[in-house]
């Protein structure tokens, strides 16, 4: 696949928002998944919170509301859904936000997320994430989308990065630019997929590291670890696989620079031993403790400094 | 053309086999009645990866259906694919819950194709159609592309059928085609509530 442009967002001002410093802290949490459920339960001690797919609770069966119930009374709730699509050039549709608005606020959840990407076209359903063009006319329509759901849903917004193995032609600026100006135009928070931008980093030939520094790190909410497969020579983010060491060193990188919220271990299929799974909260949680003191140093010498 | 239809025509390659061969065959001739910025735009498009990507969406969607489709599946063994992607040419699930959407539809798509050809298969998917309508109501918008739906249905609470074979014993089983055993099944699905769902036989 051919190489990749990494720059330095055109923003200067790179003030983070007030609203994210106020985010509570949650710790590190796992993607709910059905297979998982009596395990997760057995221990709700070991995670600190649950992200749930939007889209299985937002027109529930009476089955999934008391799922939802059960769940909301353990575990804080983060929405994480798959059909906002504010990529599309088109509205977002007000259905899905009506529904989702109540989602949120029926579990009180501290803030919800999406992904940077486009899932339908008109009348049709691409069923996935697909990556938009990065232009400055993208740019715009994705701002006007994300508006439009943050003047709908209470809770605070925030965005994630997706993996793409199609790079659309004619990109006026890098993905580490535009994600930069979409979030900062938008003032929303973000959720860095980690294996995500490793898998992007490998299948498109960039530097992961330069992304990172690229990208105003203060923004980060949330963050998502776990691993992929290759298929074809090409990196695929199946959340099947145990955490890279390579994605493992990025949480270090930007737990030591960014104030995090929350890790979330991303398994979706193929779960391993539940044993593994706390092994890796407990792995994340060190890394995220070690850099705690690190960022209250860094804060420190600022204060100093001011 | 505005960017939506330009999306509109990604979404389509992305979706629909026929119309990503056209494109492979002959970029010249699909770019056809579009601008010169919209057509370069298209043209430069890298063929390997737009397949590449058309076909784990289909991979995707195949492996989200057959979650809720234990007993099809595993009739159909490694032929559950490429039945899958068979069917996947004639409808595109919308709205939430796609997935079910999916396994809605191939059930009905097997039905219809294997009464005579592959009559317990036909069975089989004609059960667990059943087990899913209890709560979902499956539609279809004309095309194209045709789009299917469900939605949560209110009503019935139950469902009452005769099969040819024994599946309710076999509910949730994975070597289904090693069990079935012709016998005149009478199956009652109901609504128990704190579950999906119940079923009792005779």
């Amino acid at each position: 696949m051919e190489g990749a442009v990494v720059g330095e967002p055109a923003f200067k001002n790179r003030s983070a928002s007030h609203w994210i410093e106020q985010l509570p802290y949650l710790g590190v949490g796992l993607g709910f998944r059905r297979p998982l459920a009596r395990q997760i339960f057995d221990h709700s001690e070991e995670i600190d919170f649950l992200e749930i797919i939007s889209e299985h609770y937002i027109a529930p069966t009476p089955f999934d509301s008391s799922e939802l119930h059960q769940l909301a009374r353990r575990f804080p709730l983060i929405p994480h859904g798959l059909s906002l699509s504010v990529g599309a050039a088109e509205p977002v549709e007000e259905d899905y936000l009506r529904h989702l608005a109540r989602l949120v606020s029926r579990i009180g959840a501290p803030w919800w997320s999406d992904h940077l990407a486009m899932t339908r076209a008109g009348r049709i359903d691409i069923g996935h994430l697909a990556p938009i063009q990065q232009s400055e006319k993208m740019i715009a329509v994705v701002c006007e989308n994300i508006a439009r759901a943050k003047s709908r849903v209470a809770a605070p917004f925030i965005i994630e990065n997706i993996a793409y193995t199609l790079r659309l032609p004619g990109a006026q600026m890098s993905e580490a630019e535009f994600l930069s100006q979409v979030v900062e135009r938008t003032d929303c928070g973000l959720l860095l997929d980690l294996m995500n931008l490793h898998a992007n980093s490998r299948n498109h030939g960039y530097d992961a590291y330069e992304f990172l520094s690229a990208i105003p790190l203060e923004r980060v909410v949330q963050v998502h670890i776990i691993g992929g497969h290759y298929s074809d020579g090409v990196l695929i983010d199946s959340h099947s696989q145990y955490t890279p060491e390579e994605v493992w060193k990025m949480l270090e990188f930007v737990a030591h620079r960014a104030k995090i919220k929350a890790v979330l271990l991303e398994w979706d299929d193929l779960f391993p031993d539940f044993k593994v799974i706390l092994d890796d909260l407990r792995r994340a949680c060190e890394i995220i403790d070690e850099s705690k003191n690190s960022l209250a140093e860094r804060d420190l010498t600022e204060g100093a400094l001011k | 053309m505005s960017i939506l239809n330009v999306q509109q025509l990604l979404a389509q390659l992305y979706t629909d086999e026929k119309t990503l061969a056209e494109f492979l065959a002959d970029r010249r001739a699909f770019c056809k009645g579009l601008s010169d910025t919209e057509a370069s735009f298209i043209e430069q498009i890298d063929g390997k990866q737009l397949e590449f990507f058309a076909r784990s969406l289909r991979r995707k969607r195949a492996s989200e259906a057959k979650k809720f489709l234990t007993m099809t599946a595993s009739a159909l063994g490694e032929r559950f694919d490429e039945e899958f992607y068979r069917y996947s040419a004639t409808c595109i699930p919308g709205g939430v819950g796609k997935p079910m959407t999916d396994a809605m539809a191939f059930c009905e798509y097997l039905v219809a194709n294997n009464q005579t050809t592959d009559p317990p298969l036909s069975e089989i998917a004609r059960y667990e159609f059943l087990r899913h309508s209890l709560l979902f109501k499956l539609t279809r918008e004309k095309g194209p592309p045709v789009v299917c739906r469900t939605r949560l249905r209110k009503w019935p609470i139950f469902r009452l059928a005769r099969f040819a074979y024994n599946l309710p014993a076999l509910d949730g089983c994975y070597e289904i085609r090693e069990n079935l055993r012709e016998r005149s099944t009478l199956v009652l699905f109901a609504r128990v509530p704190g579950r999906l769902y119940g079923i009792w036989y005779w």
